[in-house]
């Protein structure tokens, strides 16, 4: 088992990084749905400190997984219609720039509302624009609106999984998986 | 620099008002600027008080004869977020409506290697504490320019009650600053 990619799996290091995001993503709506019903006060804060320095992290682990992806190619997908390779494609890049939009949208809500974020207190980031109302409102529209987009996405590419797993069985969900299948 | 006009007549404080070198004879309206500075969930983060006045008279041929007078009117404290701005305004920070207003008060400046230093006292809350003022100052032909901070531990002043006297995700250290034009008398 590789840590980078082979011809028939995901190597090691892309498999924890697409499944350390695959549970970080319900995390984040706990979290984010946990500090809406909180009443203003240090709980609330609190809460949202940690669901924005989890979404940081993910947008950490996204750069780093395109920048992998660039230079450790993806292992070939296994044989199916030329729509069915668009639609994975569609998929798939739609999920990564959702992993992008999400963090970036809050970071602009947090700065538009003029509350600054660290990344769980030990980095203070830089705010990305100055206080506005306007801008706050608009990015916490966009930011609801991805996630609703994430969601959509996210269930097109488990039912595809599926698909191929159990209708076509041709072992693909094996290859993001560190144990079993092909090698 | 444009501030909102006073809204509640009968109060002394003005659209930053006041101030002078030397000699006040009446307060002017200036432009200036109060802020503060803590750090809320490991981020630092600033907020500005709208409405305030400053007499302040200050003369660097003799800085021991300075004084200041400043009147906060807390309920103009403005984060820029509404939600933290009540949190800020509400009984367990500043409690604007038993304490309306804060006074920072001092006299007898002492120029040091930076500047100047003030040793004053802010009452904040009810709280009277000693608060020291650090600032320059550049004179200017018809106005001049003093700049500076304090710090001080919110907690000193009982801003911050009940779960909020934790220090865990709002800083005790509290950075206030002010950046006035002093008119010339």
């Amino acid at each position: 088992m590789s840590l980078t990619n082979a011809a028939g799996r995901y190597g090691l290091v892309p498999q924890l990084l697409h499944w350390v995001v695959v549970v970080l993503i319900p995390l984040q709506y706990v979290l984010a749905e946990t500090a809406d019903e909180l009443p203003d006060g240090m709980e609330k804060l609190a809460t949202l400190a940690r669901h924005k320095s989890v979404g940081l992290t993910i947008l950490l682990i996204a750069l780093v997984r395109v920048a992998w992806r660039l230079v450790d190619r993806p292992p070939p997908l296994p044989p199916m219609p030329a729509w069915q390779r668009a639609a994975a494609a569609v998929t798939h890049w739609g999920l990564y720039a959702l992993l992008f939009a999400l963090p970036l949208s809050g970071w602009l809500w947090s700065s538009a509302a003029n509350y600054p974020v660290s990344w769980f207190g030990w980095v203070q980031l830089p705010d990305l624009v100055a206080p506005s109302k306007a801008l706050e409102d608009l990015m916490h529209e966009v930011h609801e609106t991805a996630f609703n987009g994430l969601l959509v996405l996210v269930a097109l590419h488990v039912l595809g999984a599926l698909k191929h797993q159990f209708v076509d069985r041709d072992g693909l969900i094996a290859r993001m998986l560190p144990w079993g299948g092909r090698n | 620099m444009g501030r909102p006009e006073l809204k509640l007549p009968g109060m002394a404080l003005g659209a930053v008002a006041a101030l002078a070198v030397a000699a006040v004879t009446a307060a002017d309206p200036v432009s200036g600027k109060l802020a503060f500075e803590a750090l809320q969930a490991g981020a630092r983060f600033t907020g500005e008080f709208a409405r305030f006045t400053a007499d302040v008279t200050f003369d660097p041929a003799d800085p021991a004869a300075c004084r200041f007078e400043v009147g906060i009117d807390t309920a103009s404290a403005d984060t820029r977020e509404s939600r933290r701005d009540g949190i800020l305004k509400g009984p367990d920070f500043f409690w604007v409506e038993q304490f309306p207003s804060a006074r920072y008060r001092g006299s007898g400046c002492r120029k040091n290697a930076q500047g100047y230093a003030l040793d004053g006292e802010l009452t904040l809350r009810g709280v009277t504490r000693p608060v020291a003022l650090l600032f320059s100052f550049e004179p200017g032909a018809k106005a001049s320019r003093m700049k500076g901070s304090a710090s001080l531990n919110r907690l000193d002043f009982g801003v911050g009650q009940g779960e909020w006297q934790s220090t865990e995700w709002v800083g005790n250290e509290v950075v206030v600053r002010f950046d006035l034009t002093l008119p010339r008398r």
